[in-house]
């Protein structure tokens, strides 16, 4: 049942996770570093496969669960703020 | 390439040999000194670092470099399968 | 670490095998199209003129297409191939002769470049593009497992070059396991990070989405260039070919394109799609050129791409090799073989750890994962060979239960394929040497067939330019009928060494 969970949440949480990471690096380099939209696009979804395996090998490796879902419910709340902040700015 | 190919597996060779474990294989009841080693282990170096430079030499930067990733590989398997079979090749005297 | 490499590695291992397989077999799937399409073992004409294709275009304007791919004729790939979606709503594939443009009987197969190299990024499965995830997956796992394999492999250097053949089987399963996974552990890496990168779009689009919001195509006008128009509704005559491909090559400077597509065949308001062929490249560049059909005027080409999408094109094309690169591709081909024997030998080595506990303990564990090892490594194989066997036994034309050709070459592959499992269950460790001797065999079989079913043996394959494809494949299946002979006489030389030992220790 723990396997299940770790695996879960390694394989479907940091998926989850990654896309909302990639998302708000992306608005922010659009919106912030003036980067084309095109370019941020693509940088982002190529960093967003090493982001993915950082994930999913400290789910794999952190003995305590709890800190893993913790951290990454965290950061994935914070992209999902910024991506929704962001998305108000006119562009 | 053919000589590219050659440095490689010299040079992966020499690597190979430098470690006690593997020069007790080539060389049998052989004695590897520390300054041998340390000699054998730059030589190999250096001949697989000059493999690169032949390489995108003749073949530009990208292709060469490309190419000499794949050999490093290569080249260092077929020295491991060859220590493998190599004590079987020359059997004690 | 341990426990995520080795349970990771037995769950996924042959998935992870059968895709590395096909992958490897794919760096000749044009080769391997040559070999099942005797009709297309074709000379490249010498000067070879863009209106040739005007025939293949003509039978996609007859079938009222929307549109049609045109490929150009190459080295590897020496005939015009017409993709076009015809009056049955499908989309099919033609081959046209590279000189004079007649149409060549249909192979009823899908060979190498529509089995095989599909199989490897998709497993073929088409229900909501489940197999691309699947193998994305796998991919992500791939390196995980590279990751942990590293990590709890403390000795890296002091055993880098140890292959010890003569030890026990675990052991020497081991240190094969080993010498792959190291020192071809930059080739594992790279070919799993690029084949991901290929396709982010698919596999990290929030990125896209957050960033363009509701207009995700404009991604692909922005990044690469597309262009689109609707139709005009009024007839008009396609200019020639060779009026476009010079009008698109006034926009890259010289290479010539490698497809052209032309969109509403017969509008006023049809145009051409050609692109570079990269084949003097490592990159697998997008450089696009779109040209008015009816005026032969340029309508849009791709700007000059900007540092990421350099870099996505440039890893993707380490992982596509269309790169004209024939020492190239034979080495991707060797990693990818090192890339199986990888994937082999760490589920053997979980069985032959577990095989005598297993056994005393009365669980089913290691048998089970032995058969489904079995048919994985030597089955897949296995199936491969029945495949391409099928190909050359089955005459042009020919269907069965209202199956056609090419659907009962893929039928007989998953057949075969169950076979295999069902044979690896029933004789358990011995299966390995019984699937060895089919591998030999049919891979003979294979070259017989050919030879005698298209008169192109290995020495008339050798002589003439044309056939070095066919002449390679038969190669390669001859040193692998001989390997896994090899194999075969090995193990069963081990089991008898081993039925030996056991017996005295009865006694």
């Amino acid at each position: 049942m723990k396997i299940f969970a770790r695996t879960a949440l390694a394989i479907v949480g940091g998926y989850v996770g990654t896309s909302a990471i990639i998302a708000a690096l992306a608005m922010i380099a659009v919106a912030m570093v003036g980067m084309e939209r095109s370019e941020a696009a693509t940088l982002g979804a190529m960093l967003g496969f090493v982001i993915y395996l950082g994930v999913m090998i400290w789910s794999f490796a952190e003995p305590a669960l709890i800190r893993v879902t913790l951290w990454l419910g965290a950061v994935t709340a914070l992209s999902l703020t910024l991506v929704l902040l962001l998305s108000r700015l006119p562009s | 390439m053919m000589i590219a190919m050659a440095l490689l597996f010299a040079g992966w060779s020499l690597l190979a040999g430098s470690q006690p474990k593997q020069f007790g294989r080539i060389v049998r009841h052989g004695h590897l000194s520390k300054s041998t080693g340390i000699a054998m282990r730059w030589a190999g170096a250096v001949l697989l670092l000059a493999s690169l430079a032949i390489l995108v030499q003749s073949e530009g930067p990208s292709f060469g470099a490309l190419v000499w990733a794949c050999l490093l590989s290569i080249s260092a398997m077929a020295v491991a399968l060859i220590l493998a079979w190599l004590p079987r090749i020359t059997p004690a005297t | 670490m341990n426990w995520l490499h080795t349970w990771s590695g037995v769950v996924l291992g042959s998935l992870l095998f059968a895709i590395f397989w096909m992958g490897t077999l794919s760096v000749f799937d044009k080769e391997i199209d040559r070999w099942m399409m005797p009709a297309s073992r074709l000379a490249l004409p010498a000067e070879f003129s863009y209106e040739t294709m005007r025939p293949a275009y003509q039978a996609a304007l007859a079938a009222k297409s929307p549109s049609v791919l045109l490929l150009v004729p190459n080295e590897r790939n020496p005939v015009i191939t017409a993709l076009w979606r015809g009056t049955d709503g499908a989309f099919a594939q033609h081959m046209f002769d590279p000189t004079t443009g007649a149409e060549l009987p249909d192979q009823g197969t899908l060979g190498g470049s529509r089995f095989i190299y599909p199989f490897h990024y998709s497993l073929n499965l088409k229900v909501l593009g489940l197999g691309y995830w699947i193998v994305g997956l796998c991919g992500m796992m791939m390196m995980v497992l590279c990751v942990s394999g590293v990590v709890i492999h403390r000795k890296i250097f002091a055993d880098f070059f140890t292959f010890r053949p003569e030890r026990k089987m675990r052991r020497a399963t081991l240190d094969l396991h080993n010498v792959a996974g190291v020192l071809g552990l930059p080739f594992h890496v790279v070919i799993s990070v690029s084949g991901l990168v290929i396709l982010f779009s698919l596999y990290f689009p929030s990125s896209i989405w957050a960033v363009y919001r509701q207009d995700v195509r404009l991604f692909g006008r922005e990044a690469y260039g597309s262009y689109v128009r609707p139709p005009a509704r009024r007839p008009a005559d396609l200019v020639s070919f060779d009026t476009i491909v010079a009008k698109a090559k006034s926009v890259w400077g010289q290479g010539e394109p490698n497809y052209l597509y032309v969109f509403h065949p017969g509008d006023a308001a049809a145009y051409v799609q050609a692109n570079r062929s990269s084949e003097d490249v490592v990159s697998n560049i997008s450089h696009m050129a779109y040209v008015d059909g009816a005026t032969g005027e340029l309508l849009s080409a791709s700007k000059p791409e900007k540092p990421a999408a350099v870099t996505q094109r440039f890893i993707a094309g380490l992982h596509f090799i269309q790169f004209k690169h024939w020492t190239l591709r034979w080495l991707y081909f060797v990693l990818g073989l090192a890339g199986c024997v990888l994937i082999a030998t760490g589920l053997l080595f979980w069985v032959e750890s577990r095989r005598e506990r297993h056994r005393k303990l009365g669980r089913s564990g290691a048998r089970v994962v032995e058969a489904v090892t079995v048919a994985s490594v030597t089955g897949v194989l296995i199936a491969t060979l029945a495949f391409m066997v099928t190909n050359r036994a089955l005459p042009l034309g020919a269907s069965a239960f209202g199956v056609e050709r090419g659907a009962i070459e893929v039928v007989g592959f998953h057949l075969v394929w169950l076979l295999t499992l069902l044979h690896a269950w029933s004789s358990g460790g011995r299966a390995w040497i019984g699937q060895c001797w089919t591998i030999s065999a049919l891979a003979v079989a294979a070259v017989l067939l050919n030879a005698v079913t298209t008169g192109d043996h290995l020495i008339r394959a050798i002589v003439h330019r044309q056939l070095w494809p066919v002449a390679g494949i038969d190669a390669t299946l001859l040193i692998a009928a001989v390997v896994a002979a090899c194999a075969a006489l090995r193990l069963a030389r081990s089991r008898r060494v081993a039925a030996v030992s056991l017996q005295e220790a009865g006694a």
